[in-house]
């Protein structure tokens, strides 16, 4: 089911949710979602989800799945599947994803680069061979 | 062969009031048990090495409560391998609301007919624990009775006493070496708990939010934590104090294999 901020009450069990007026810092590495209401400041890491809710304050660079951002976060981001800014998010940085909507309100100051999801297509072999002969005129 | 470790001090003497009860069951169950009493705990490895090199024992016994069930497991080399049933003798219900036990001979019927599960391991220093460890503020009041049934209003109301005011103190987890969490905690819960066979610590912080909305939840996941706090926190497991903060607490990579009646949710 795909999380918007109208269900962040999706992740009423989520493993590790940071609540407001918690000040973290370090380097936080899960296999599953991850909220922040409150202050983090260092790395992000996960297979799953991250949240960055509307009050929180994020000094990190974020690594995730699908990564959904109501607050301000201030360091590059790496969305494998969707990167999400909502009308009240803030991105300062670099941002990598799959796919990326910015809400009206939203804001992205940084460079943002499109990961492509495609298959490599095969490559093309000739069916038959060219002949080219240096003495024809 | 089974082996029961007696503490005859847990629960004041509890295991005199059902000990004739427990002998008859013995017999109705055709259980052939060697009954070890154990009067001091610190003994208790010494007694335990010699009585398990000497025979083989299907399984262990325990009359007696955390204490008695820290120093089983200190004392046994090998946790994981012999099964464990505790037939729980505190005064509070933690033991028996943890494992699901109306009463405690439902520990000994499920010798013959229950379930093995096994149960993530904590640590608080030399002590083992199963279940929930709370760290609480200092004017938190020691109490006995059903706090792992508690929600969690009702448990801050039972720690903090009757008072509105709910008081928070500066505090700094030390998450697995790699994190470090500052928050005013007004009360934290640690529970060993495992997730795809892999045990871990659950950390829930309830903590004081600067802002006017009401307290937010912290959740965690870690190896270990290590709390520290600008005033000593005391540390409660299953109403009874273990010590106070600061503390290192780890969840350990063995679990303990308890015997429970088939019907406590053993899949």
């Amino acid at each position: 089911m795909a999380k918007t901020r109208a269900n962040f009450a999706d992740f009423k069990e989520t493993a590790t949710l940071i609540g407001a007026g918690v000040y973290v810092e370090g380097t936080l590495k899960t296999e599953n979602d991850i909220q922040i209401n409150g202050i983090f400041k260092g790395k992000l890491e996960t297979a799953a989800d991250v949240v960055v809710g509307e009050e929180a304050e994020v000094r990190a660079d974020i690594d995730a799945q699908n990564i959904y951002i109501a607050g301000q976060v201030k360091g590059n981001v790496i969305a494998t599947e969707k990167l999400e800014i909502l009308e009240t998010g803030r991105v300062f940085g670099d941002v990598k994803s799959a796919s990326l909507v910015i809400e009206p309100g939203g804001i992205l100051k940084g460079k943002s680069e499109m990961l492509s999801t495609e298959e490599e297509k095969p490559e093309l072999k000739p069916t038959y061979e060219v002949e080219t002969s240096e003495e024809e005129s | 062969m089974y082996l029961a470790l007696i503490n005859p001090k847990a629960g004041n003497g509890g295991y005199q009031k059902i000990k004739r009860e427990v002998e008859g069951l013995y017999r109705k169950l055709k259980l052939k048990v060697t009954s070890l009493p154990v009067e001091d705990l610190n003994n208790l490895p010494r007694l335990l090495k010699k009585e398990l090199s000497e025979k083989n024992y299907k399984a262990i016994i325990i009359f007696g409560g955390q204490a008695t069930l820290s120093a089983v497991i200190g004392a046994l080399e090998n946790k994981t391998t012999t099964p464990l049933a505790i037939v729980p003798l505190s005064k509070g219900r933690h033991l028996s609301d943890l494992l699901k036990l109306k009463k405690g001979k439902e520990a000994i019927l499920a010798i013959k007919g229950g379930n093995i599960l096994n149960f993530p391991l904590g640590k608080l220093g030399e002590h083992f624990f199963i279940g929930k460890l709370i760290v609480a503020p200092r004017q938190a009041r020691v109490v006995t009775g059903n706090l792992l049934k508690a929600s969690w209003k009702n448990l801050l109301k039972l720690l903090g006493g009757q008072t509105k005011t709910r008081r928070s103190i500066a505090t700094t987890l030390e998450i697995d070496n790699s994190c470090t969490v500052k928050a005013q905690a007004i009360a934290i819960e640690i529970e060993p708990k495992m997730e795809n066979s892999k045990p871990y610590l659950h950390i829930s912080l309830e903590t004081q939010a600067e802002s006017s909305r009401a307290p937010s939840p912290t959740r965690m996941q870690a190896q270990k934590v290590k709390i520290t706090s600008s005033l000593d926190m005391p540390v409660i497991s299953g109403g009874e104090l273990l010590t106070k903060t600061p503390v290192t607490i780890e969840c350990l990579p063995e679990t303990v294999p308890l015997i429970l009646p088939k019907k406590n949710g053993t899949k």
